[in-house]
């Protein structure tokens, strides 16, 4: 009972804090949804917004040339009354959405898997945060909460990754090849996380059923099935907007990198600066790039599913097209989950350092390149290469306090020495 | 990879430990002695105009003649203006605009301030350019007030002439607009932020016409009274709001323009007798620093540069054989040259800090003194980082033979922690092809608590918010006693926390660490953050806030007192009396302008000192003042 | 002795005759903005020289990237001067501006030279020469080591223009070129050229600028170039009119470095004969006309010209068919563009109309999907709790 009290309390704080900010800083939301950190052009509030108007006034919503969002948000959010005038339903959707996410990584934690999976039991396994204190890591980082006052809808798609993979540990097939469709629906991304989470999935089956299903039969079902539910979520998109242009609009910006706003990431300057000739050889470069950390590192750890879908949620917040400190939010919270890592990682106070100096000089740098005039855009990249250095540093490090971990678990002979990486 | 392998097993050195503090100062030495150096000729350069564009002093310039007789006659005029009511001067002003033939407007601003009301009227002219397109535009500034608040007579009798004067010229390629503030620093933020659509409508009436975008700005303050008066230099000022500074190329085209072309000879930062030494050098600057770290507006033309407009003030002074007509000349050979501007002015330095009117000091050369200062207190608090790492048991000389002596009560811990043996626990460390036995206890790291120092870090600086709130929004009457109560309060403020916490939850000796790591890494950063922004105010608040590196917690009593003694001289709070005082400015003033600053110029320098300097001094103080406690409760 | 000397370029001029028959002008400015008006002011004097010295207008191609007479801040609007004395106003009498502003760059400028169009070009934007053409290349600008900026977006770099010239002797462009160039480190940009008959000249060596000679401090900036205003004088003072039978040579003799300011360079390589020949030729024969007109007349006979102008009125009957034909033709095609047209209009006017009264079942669409997928959720999970 005493948990539950805390939990209720936790939650609603949250929701108390994202409510009070919406009051309290009525233009917050909008500035926020303004700066390129938070809100890019894929999941911008203000580019829905403009979708939604397009939409509702029977015109295409990607005729105007600036929403690259999943078609279905569209009627999703015409429910809503019209934001700009009584913005409370859609702040209270955000909120809720939010404590969602929360509760599902809550429930992720709670599952345990991320220490102990079927194959694998770290040493360190009783080192461990409760799954309140990891829902509180998520609802009050302070990334997460600009994320929502921003309504950014990378907020939804933070949400569906986190339901899949509580789903998946909990052994739920139906409901995770749901989340991860729409998760792969509103973000495209996502899909690379299916493989591991269908291993996640798999041992969560297996401990529960005590004999481990047929893998192939496995694999193949869940395909079939993320495949007709994307399908169908295709094909409902394509009926509401009476043609497949949506494709373009939404996958192909992804793709293609056609909208060079400013972001976090690493690939808007480069492809400003990049000749024309070589860009559709470095779009490629950069894809196959940001994809192959998921094959290599789902053989490798395939012990750890949770730890290679957690790991790749930090590859895609340094590596996709348009980054945002939602990616960096989602990873970050996720982390603490592998708790029983830390005292193997070494370089947690330079990378959380490097992260801290980047989200203080990024604005700053920003402001000087756009407003003040005085700076350029090397300033602002600059400071986005620091960003996705400390990102990248956690990612490897904590990479490395796994395979350390599971060293341990293989010899225990030499725990505790040194090793040395060639 | 291999590298920072090996550099990280390092950390298992514990002499590694003993060199933060000395790096950390060495740091501060460093940045310091940069500055100090920067004056020299090796690192100063004489000042260039960048844009091809300008081409200043390369016309002949026609004010002259008769124009002087129509001066005369204007600032009769003008003064005859000075006693009225302020809307009979605006008619006034405006029909003379009108009787050239130029577009009027006016705009009244009333803001309310400390429970005091601020409240005028400005008058502006279009001149539009017969053969532009409108789309940009030049605005001449004469502020009916200068910042000495005297009447600034021949400045605005100026500016109507030269209103008549460039009326008659067919070359604009840019609007020229002619303002007259109703004073020097709240007028020019009113016009604007109306200008630009960022004002308040509830203070600042909106603009009934404009122009195109503005390109610069140049603001003329000449109080002569109506018998002229010669003057010796032109002052030119070019501190903007919050440190942001013009295009060097407007400050470069003026002092040419004036030096060059017309014989009027330059100073800058009140250095009216500058014979270029070292020291005056090295005066310049620092005044300038401080100018632009305190970020207050110092002319008319303060308020322009945060909207990205270039502008200065030429202000007359000294008694020497210049008259109205060479400023006015200078006036007109600049607009020349700036008429000739095909796009915002860019070429140049926004960063610089100027140590005589024709040498300057670029950005790359003097921003490492204000890094290498922030950078100091990230080491300190990489090295509290890794301190509080360590486990906090003293570490037995395993050298020694003897066991431990039993005699005192503090120790009887540590004997019986290691009762077993006798001996402390010992591991191998093999380095390359060398071995050695160390103590367990030097290499071990122990789990570190972070949520309680990081809370209280994060509350503290919260709590700068109630200061911030406070000194912004009381009246004016009341600043004084607020202040007085503060500054007591503050020097406190860290004994009462310290005593607090001791009673209701004493903090371990790691805590204390985290505290003051965190707190060191949050200013490190911000500060590295600022020094972008405003270079002069990171360097001072860096400089002041030194000794947050050295302080720690510590069971003397003396050192802890020494120590709080240290900081309370370099409380925020103090650092804002004392430095009034050595600057010769009334205290009283400085917090009512302080809050004007923050009401009407959007300055920021209140949330730096509130919500960055303050918190840090106060977790520093609070973590040496918890040495008193403990002290006090062992002795 | 005395009668044969006077005789001497009598005798010459039908071999010259025979060396070329036309000649050309191409000048090009290649800067823009006000405090470009000295370039602009060096193009303008040349093309008032050249025109004074016999070429006419359908023979000089001017390519001017700004209109600086008409610039908001030229004190004096519709003028152009060279000289603060403003005694000649370069705009005054008319002038045919062949290429103005944007039309100025790079790919028109090779084009031209090359003569690489599309057929609809005017006759007006062609260099219409053949191998019996004297032309006369001009350049100014900002420029640096073996390039020269156009109008700040792009450069043409030394490869390209001696590419240029090496494809128009290829084409059989040119019977002998003389280019003249005054911009910064001036002589790297013809130091890549490797065609024949070129003879070059620039204003500056490598690593030296060129200098502007003096400002108009009414207009407030610079009106002319050192390089430009000495060859100006030489051609103003000496070569008073078409009969003038000064040299390259001269002209060459007359640059002074003193006042130039900079080492002009002169390149005689490629000419044929050499130096020598090259400062034999005359001024005449790059920056005037051609004074003997070759008549050819009576070596054809009447019966050719008679046919030749039967078959031209016989093309022109077969156009005027032709005209009629795609005339009767037309009105066929817009009919079908019409008939297309409703659908496409109807969907634009879909597409366009602003109507907010069908939300009502976009809510019900938003609904149903909301409802959808919470059916498929609820389902999932309570086959999973099965």
């Amino acid at each position: 009972m005493a948990v539950d009290k805390q939990k209720a309390l936790l939650f609603g704080g949250a929701a108390a804090l994202r409510l009070l900010l919406f009051t309290v800083f009525p233009g917050l939301p909008s500035l926020l949804a303004g700066r390129v950190e938070v809100s890019t052009p894929v999941t911008s509030f203000k580019r829905l917004q403009e979708g939604l108007f397009l939409y509702t006034h029977n015109v295409s919503p990607y005729d105007g040339g600036l929403y690259h969002q999943a078609p279905l948000l569209l009627p999703l959010f015409s429910l809503l009354p019209n934001p700009s005038h009584h913005p409370f339903a859609t702040n209270l959707v955000f909120v809720v959405v939010d404590l969602l996410s929360a509760y599902a990584l809550a429930q992720v934690a709670q599952s345990g898997t991320a220490a102990v999976s079927r194959l694998f039991s770290s040493s360190r396994r009783d080192l461990r945060w409760s799954s309140a204190a990891i829902a509180a890591g998520f609802l009050y980082n302070p990334f997460t909460v600009l994320t929502c006052l921003a309504r950014s809808t990378s907020a939804l798609t933070n949400l569906f990754i986190l339901t899949a993979m509580a789903k998946a540990s909990q052994g739920a097939s139906i409901t995770f090849t749901l989340a991860l469709s729409f998760a792969a629906y509103l973000g495209m991304h996502p899909i690379l996380l299916f493989p591991p989470l269908l291993i996640l999935l798999y041992d969560a089956r297996a401990a529960k059923s005590k004999t481990a299903p047929s893998a192939w039969s496995f694999t193949i079902t869940h395909t079939l099935g993320l495949t007709a539910v994307s399908g169908g979520l295709l094909v409902a998109s394509a009926l509401l907007t009476g043609s497949w242009d949506f494709l373009a609009a939404t996958y192909g910006v992804r793709l293609l990198l056609s909208d060079l706003t400013p972001n976090v990431g690493l690939w808007w300057y480069f492809f400003i600066e990049m000749f024309d000739s070589f860009r559709e050889f470095f779009l490629g470069v950069f894809w196959l790039h940001a994809a192959s950390y998921m094959p290599g590192l789902t053989i490798r750890l395939h012990k750890q599913p949770l730890f290679v879908a957690c790991t790749l949620t930090g590859i895609f917040a340094v590596f996709i097209p348009y980054p945002s400190i939602a990616d960096a939010a989602l990873y970050l919270s996720l982390v603490p989950l592998f708790r029983h890592l830390f005292p193997l990682m070494r370089y947690t106070f330079l990378a959380s350092a490097a992260v801290l100096y980047a989200s203080f000089l990024g604005p700053a740098f920003y402001h000087l390149w756009i407003y003040a005039g005085s700076g350029n855009a090397n300033f602002f990249y600059a400071i986005t290469l620091v960003w996705s250095l400390g990102l990248s540093v956690i990612v490897g490090d904590s990479l490395f306090a796994a395979l350390r971990d599971e060293l341990d678990v293989e010899r225990p002979e030499l725990k505790g020495k040194e090793v040395r990486r060639i | 990879m291999a590298l920072i392998s090996s550099i990280l097993a390092l950390r298992r050195d514990a002499r590694i430990l003993k060199i933060p503090p000395y790096l950390s100062a060495l740091c501060i030495v460093i940045g310091i002695a940069w500055l100090l150096v920067l004056p020299l000729n090796e690192y100063s350069r004489n000042t260039y105009v960048s844009e091809n564009a300008l081409l200043p002093g390369q016309v002949h310039t026609y004010f002259t003649g008769s124009e002087h007789n129509v001066f005369r006659a204007y600032r009769q005029e003008v003064h005859a203006m000075i006693d009225r009511p302020v809307e009979e001067r605006s008619q006034r002003l405006g029909d003379i605009f009108r009787s050239n033939n130029l577009k009027v407007a006016t705009q009244k601003y009333s803001y309310h301030v400390s429970n005091r009301t601020i409240a005028n009227e400005n008058v502006y002219a279009i001149l539009q350019g017969p053969r532009a397109d409108a789309t940009e535009a030049i605005v001449l500034i004469g502020a009916w007030k200068n910042m000495d608040d005297e009447v600034n007579n021949s400045g605005v009798a100026l500016v109507l002439t030269l209103a008549r004067y460039f009326k008659r010229w067919s070359l604009w390629s840019k609007d020229i607009i002619f303002l007259v503030s109703g004073d020097s620093t709240t007028g020019p933020q009113a016009w604007v932020d109306a200008y630009h659509d960022g004002h308040d409508e509830r203070y600042v009436e909106s603009l009934k016409i404009k122009s195109g975008a503005l390109q610069a700005a140049v603001a003329v303050d000449y109080p002569a009274g109506p018998w002229g008066h010669r003057y010796d230099k032109l002052h030119v000022l070019y501190d903007g709001v919050n440190g942001q500074l013009p295009n060097l190329d407007l400050f470069n085209t003026a002092v040419q323009i004036a030096s060059s072309q017309m014989g009027i000879g330059c100073a800058i930062q009140r250095m009216f007798d500058h014979r270029d030494s070292y020291k005056e050098r090295l005066q310049t600057m620092l005044r300038g620093m401080v100018s632009q770290g305190l970020g207050h507006a110092t002319g008319p033309h303060s308020s322009f540069i945060p909207y990205h407009v270039d502008a200065i003030t030429l202000s007359t002074v000294g008694d020497g054989w210049h008259d109205e007509m060479s400023l006015g000349k200078t006036i007109e050979s600049l607009f020349r040259s700036l008429n000739n501007l095909l796009e915002h002015l860019h070429q140049s330095f926004f960063f610089y800090l100027l140590i005589q009117a024709n040498r300057f000091i670029s950005i790359g050369t003097y921003l490492p003194s204000a890094m290498l200062i922030a950078v100091n207190f990230s080491i300190t608090s990489i090295a509290l980082w890794v301190a509080s790492g360590r486990s906090t048991e003293p570490i037995p000389n395993p050298a020694s033979t003897a066991p431990p002596k039993d005699d005192s009560a503090a120790k009887k811990d540590i004997a019986a922690l290691s009762t077993e043996s006798r001996q402390p626990e010992m591991e191998l460390v093999e380095q390359d092809d060398h071995k050695a036995l160390v103590p367990k206890a030097s290499t071990a790291i122990t789990e570190r608590h972070l949520l309680f120092p990081l809370l209280s870090v994060l509350t503290i600086h919260f709590l700068g918010l109630i200061p911030l709130y406070m000194f912004n929004t009381w009246g004016a009457e009341n600043l004084s006693r607020l202040y007085l109560t503060f500054a007591n309060g503050t020097t406190l403020l860290p004994l009462v926390i310290a005593w607090f916490l001791s009673e209701l939850r004493p903090l371990s000796t790691q805590e204390v660490t985290l505290i003051q790591c965190f707190s060191l890494l949050l200013l490190g950063m911000i500060l590295a953050a600022l020094a972008t922004l405003n270079f002069s105010q990171s360097f001072l608040i860096g400089v002041l806030a030194t000794p947050l590196s050295f302080v720690r917690k510590t069971n003397k009593t003396w050192l802890t007192a020494i120590q709080l003694g240290f900081l309370a001289v370099l409380n925020p709070v103090m650092v804002a009396q004392w430095s009034a005082k050595l600057l010769g400015a009334d205290l009283q003033e400085v917090l009512v302008l302080a809050a004007q600053g923050w009401h009407v110029w959007g300055l920021w320098t209140q949330v730096t000192v509130w919500l960055i300097w303050f918190p840090a001094w106060v977790l520093g103080s609070v973590v040496v003042a918890g040495g008193v406690m403990e002290g006090g409760l062992v002795g | 002795m005395r009668l044969s000397s006077a005789l001497l370029p009598l005798l010459a001029a039908p071999f010259a005759a025979a060396e070329h028959t036309s000649n050309w002008a191409v000048l090009v400015g290649t800067s823009r903005f006000w405090f470009n008006y000295r370039h602009l002011a060096n193009v303008l004097s040349l093309y008032r020289t050249v025109k004074r010295l016999g070429i006419p207008d359908s023979q000089i191609i001017l390519m001017l990237p700004d209109d600086m007479a008409c610039n908001p801040r030229n004190a004096f609007p519709g003028a152009v001067f060279n000289n603060a004395d403003r005694a000649l106003d370069l705009y005054g009498d008319n002038i045919e501006v062949d290429y103005r502003g944007y039309e100025v760059t790079v790919e028109n400028f090779i084009r031209l030279m090359t003569d690489r169009w599309g057929e609809d070009t005017p006759r007006s934007k062609r260099l219409m020469t053949d191998e019996r053409s004297n032309i006369l290349v001009y350049m100014t600008g900002h420029g640096g080591n073996e390039f020269l900026k156009f109008q700040d977006a792009e450069e043409i770099s030394a490869f390209d223009l001696a590419d240029a010239f090496g494809q128009m002797w290829e084409k059989k462009r040119y019977h002998e070129m003389l280019f003249m160039i005054d911009t910064c480190q001036a002589n790297t940009m013809y130091s890549k050229f490797y065609s024949p008959n070129i003879l070059a000249t620039g204003s500056s060596e490598i690593d030296q600028s060129s200098y502007s000679h003096h400002a108009d401090q009414d207009v407030g900036v610079a009106v002319i170039d050192r390089y430009t205003y000495y060859n100006l004088e030489f051609l103003e003072t000496q070569v008073r009119d078409p009969t003038s039978k000064l040299t390259m040579g001269d002209l060459f003799d007359s640059y002074d470095e003193e006042k130039i300011h900079s080492h002009p360079g002169i390149r005689y390589d490629l000419f044929e004969g050499g130096e020598q020949s090259a400062r034999n030729r005359l001024v005449m024969d790059f920056f005037g006309n051609v004074q003997n007109v070759e008549v050819e007349g009576e070596k054809r006979n009447e019966t050719q010209w008679r046919r030749e102008l039967e078959a031209i009125e016989k093309m022109i009957l077969e156009a005027k068919r032709r005209h009629n034909e795609s005339l009767s033709v037309h009105p066929q095609a817009q009919h079908i563009v019409e008939e297309a047209k409703p659908a496409q209009n109807l969907k634009r006017q879909g597409a366009a109309m602003i109507q907010e009264e069908q939300s009502w079942s976009k809510q019900i669409v938003g609904a149903a999907a909301l409802v959808g997928c919470a059916v498929a959720w609820a389902a999932g999970s309570w086959l999973e709790s099965q």
